[in-house]
């Protein structure tokens, strides 16, 4: 008897030990109360977001001098898979590249993007009369990450090697590096300190091409003995040298000691994919990261009044834009384009969006770049009469049907929502079209999209590098908007006039050339812009050294960074 | 004795109370969190299909002006950053999630049961058949088995129910089999087919009936799966298109704004949460009614 009760007494005790499930539920739901009670007094307490603007503060004064030592920890919009930069492997892969890289060239000091470029590997340069031949002087006693000499056999190597099937770095696909193949005639090394590129035509932006990322420099000797093993290590001669890559996670570089203007001062940069906006800004609210160039734009206002946190913003070099494929029924017609282009509100755009950060967009020819026509801001005005008077001249039956192809990550599926509310309103019926960032390039460049939404930025800063998207050569020419087919008098037009604008070098003479280019787009349409986007970019507080337009574009370099 | 029958003594149930006990009302007799948890149902039921007229704003109207407002006596629930008022998109929102997760739950509870009698009665090869079947469906997680059918066949409100049924056919499969393996040797079914009642007749009167209540407090815990499973597809991107209003994705869109205007997302995942325990709470109670030896577990 007394055992049984020991028995009972013992599954009683278990029995209150262990928690039922109704407990747990009540104790759930209490919790849960007290928690969102908390959480939204909290929340309601809290100011609304202030107006959205951005000042670009400056972030180059620094109270002391430079200090050596301490690490970034960069959040990138997100990692691909391969370093390898003659294919496009996203933002993320390219802020490895640019901080491990060295270039012939590179953007000017100054920070202002469309200043003259300046020597990197090379230590000066010539041009010919006729602008066709450029000679560069190699900088002597350069070396690579693996203590090879940076000479121009190692230039000619890496800027030949993306359209020669026999390197053994070579793989099928390369294709980024037309920005300075396509118009180049021979590349040679009279001897291992110069280096002749001879171009079929002139091209004012040349200097400016050999920075694009896929013009990296690399060890000859890391060719050899990577082979396409370059995707995950690449070996280049500039201020850090990479450590570790993990693909689609995240890329860590250290200082090198033997970089030619001497170690950087930061000793370490760990460059991490946050594809999701939410996870990015915890990690910015955490102190996770302490260096990120692509914030949620709904978080800068705060985070500019946030004294641990400081916020700086370029110029507005980034165009956001929809991309008619006039190949695709209702958009070869081109009222269709039209009442597309008066229904949207690019205010409505820039506020809720982009929080403030972009102006009202004229056309592919950015503020700050040549040749750029204010008065085509006139066509971004919403008008809604205009627009359903250019449905009505289409002669088409209302609504109608079209398709927004989009990237899922960032702002686009805000900025589609907007658009979708706007084109419904006169007389549209959208279906919105989210895809990851490699599902939408295949879509688009295959030419299946309709109307696709996308941004260029400013990496090479010239008028060529956003309008030569229209350049029939151009795969965006071809399935992006396929003016090549669709709009063939048009294609053949804008072709006769880039060619002209690229190799006219005296720039008063460039302007009417991109002048009527854009009065072109403004006509036909294969291009609606929606906004010159001011992108921002977050750090702590005691990161100083980027100038405001450093940062403006997607290539962030941290060579003169440092943690004060 | 006379007291007896008058007023129930603690803990012994009279002929009266018994009857009642066992009449469908009394699950909410003497359990408070039952009767919260179907009354809220209920409360979100008729809000969602009764929004139209409910909602004091256009769920869908754009009012940049008014966007990121907090909680005010104009727009109770805030506004989100579209200027959209937060309480009528929470109306509307519900209707999404509890379209899918009910149409999905009772085709898993007609295809699985099917499967799970047809199993059982039958036996052998055709037992080993589905039962092997089922298996490879649970041997992936039912969410990522969702995500991947939803993947395969796009997103819409009509492939989401398709994923999340097939998520949830092998649990009520597994659980008809055993019902039925059970039921197959008890005496009445025995008699029934001694007498020479066909299998389907066997099957339609006396298997089914007895599997009704298990299976019903299978589907109430299965309908708080759903509506979660709904609302990740679409806080993932995989359910509606915006800018319908839909819990998950206005969870979604309002991550973001977590530490700038918790509102956004708060409602919306409040109204999740809420419901899903309702739904808790409604099959618990459902359970110690139909399943008296689990009370108090």
């Amino acid at each position: 008897m007394s055992k049984q009760n020991g028995q009972e007494t013992y599954s009683m005790a278990v029995e209150k030990a262990l928690m039922s499930r109704r407990r747990f539920l009540q104790g759930t739901a209490g919790l849960a109360s007290l928690l969102a009670v908390a959480q939204l007094t909290a929340a309601c307490g809290a100011p609304a977001a202030p107006a959205a603007t951005a000042p670009a503060a400056d972030a180059g004064a620094a109270a002391a001098g430079p200090k050596q030592g301490g690490r970034i920890i960069f959040a990138a919009e997100s990692i691909g898979e391969s370093l390898e930069p003659g294919l496009w492997n996203g933002f993320g892969i390219i802020n490895i590249v640019d901080n491990l890289a060295a270039y012939l060239t590179r953007p000017n000091s100054s920070g202002v993007w469309t200043d003259p470029a300046e020597g990197f590997i090379a230590e000066s340069w010539t041009i010919s009369d006729d602008g066709r031949t450029y000679t560069f002087k190699i900088r002597p006693s350069m070396t690579f990450h693996d203590g090879t000499p940076v000479d121009a056999n190692a230039v000619v190597r890496s800027l030949t090697r993306q359209v020669n099937p026999d390197d053994p770095s070579y793989v099928e696909g390369l294709y980024m590096h037309t920005n300075y193949t396509s118009n180049r005639k021979s590349i040679t090394a009279p001897d291992d300190m110069t280096v002749v590129i001879e171009l079929e035509s002139p091209d004012a932006a040349y200097l400016y091409r050999l920075f694009h990322p896929s013009a990296v420099i690399l060890s000859p000797k890391s060719l050899d003995e990577l082979k396409q093993g370059i995707a995950t290590n690449l070996v280049s001669a500039g201020p850090f040298k990479l450590t570790k890559f993990t693909p689609g996670a995240e890329g860590q570089l250290v200082a090198f000691e033997d970089y030619y203007l001497g170690r950087p001062h930061l000793d370490e940069i760990v460059i991490r994919g946050y594809p999701d906006e939410g996870a990015m800004l915890s990690a910015i609210e955490a102190g996770e990261v302490n260096f990120a160039p692509y914030p949620p734009s709904s978080a800068i206002p705060r985070l500019q009044n946030d004294p641990s946190k400081k916020v700086i913003a370029g110029d507005p070099v980034v165009n956001l834009f929809l991309a008619a494929n006039v190949n695709n029924a209702p958009l070869d017609n081109k009222d269709v384009r039209k009442a597309i282009n008066y229904a949207i509100s690019r205010e409505n755009l820039i506020q809720a969006v982009l929080y403030g950060l972009g102006e009202l967009p004229a056309t592919m020819v950015g503020p700050t770049e040549l040749g750029f026509d204010p008065s085509g801001r006139e066509i971004s005005k919403q008008d809604i009469d205009k627009a359903k008077a250019h449905i009505a001249a289409s002669g088409l039956a209302t609504p109608i049907p079209i398709t927004l192809t989009y990237e899922s990550n960032r702002f686009w599926p805000q900025m589609a929502e907007l658009i979708k509310s706007d084109l419904e309103a006169v007389g549209f019926a959208v279906t919105l079209d989210a895809q990851d960032a490699g599902s939408y390039w295949g879509k688009v460049l295959d030419g299946k999209a309709q109307l696709s939404m996308n941004q260029r930025s400013l990496w090479v800063p010239d008028p060529d590098n956003k309008v030569v998207l229209l350049q029939s050569g151009e795969a965006t020419a071809k399935g992006e908007t396929g003016i090549v087919t669709g709009l063939p008098e048009f294609s053949a037009k804008m072709d006769e006039l880039l060619a002209a604008g690229k190799s006219e070098l005296d720039p008063e003479k460039r302007k009417p050339i991109y002048k009527e280019i854009q009065d072109m787009i403004l006509e036909e349409l294969p291009y609606i812009m929606l906004a010159y986007y001011t992108k921002p970019t977050v750090m702590a507080a005691n990161v100083e050294g980027l100038k405001p337009g450093a940062a403006a574009t997607e290539r962030v370099f941290l060579e003169n960074v440092w943690l004060n | 004795m006379a007291t007896v029958g008058a007023k129930a003594l603690p803990g012994i149930d009279t002929p009266r109370t018994v009857r009642a006990q066992r009449g469908w009302a009394a699950i909410f007799r003497h359990n408070e969190l039952t009767l919260l948890g179907g009354g809220f149902l209920l409360f979100v039921i008729i809000v969602n299909v009764a929004a139209p007229w409910l909602a004091p704003h256009d769920p869908v109207k754009i009012d940049i002006p008014q966007r990121l407002q907090a909680p005010s006596l104009a727009h109770p629930f805030g506004t989100d950053e579209f200027g959209r008022d937060l309480l009528s998109r929470v109306m509307y929102g519900g209707r999404p999630v509890l379209l899918t997760s009910l149409l999905s739950v009772l085709a898993a509870m007609l295809a699985g049961t099917a499967i799970g009698v047809i199993a059982g009665y039958l036996g052998g090869h055709v037992d080993n058949l589905f039962m092997r079947l089922i298996d490879v469906m649970l041997s992936f997680p039912a969410v990522l088995l969702a995500i991947l059918i939803v993947a395969s066949l796009g997103t819409g409100v009509a492939n989401a129910i398709i994923a999340i049924t097939f998520s949830l056919i092998p649990i009520f499969a597994r659980v008809a089999r055993a019902l039925t393996l059970s039921l197959v040797v008890d005496q009445f079914v025995l008699a029934a087919r001694a007498v020479g009642a066909s299998g389907l007749r066997v099957v339609a009167r006396h298997i089914l009936p007895n599997l009704l209540p298990p299976l019903i407090v299978q589907a109430t815990a299965m309908l708080a799966i759903a509506i979660a499973f709904a609302s990740a597809l679409s806080f993932l991107g995989l359910g509606v298109e915006p800018p319908t209003p839909d819990w998950g994705l206005m969870v979604s869109e309002g991550q973001r704004l977590i530490y700038d205007a918790l509102w956004v997302p708060f409602f919306p995942g409040l109204a999740i949460t809420l419901t899903v325990l309702a739904v808790n709470f409604l099959g618990d109670g459902l359970r110690d009614r139909l399943d008296p030896t689990l009370r108090n577990r």
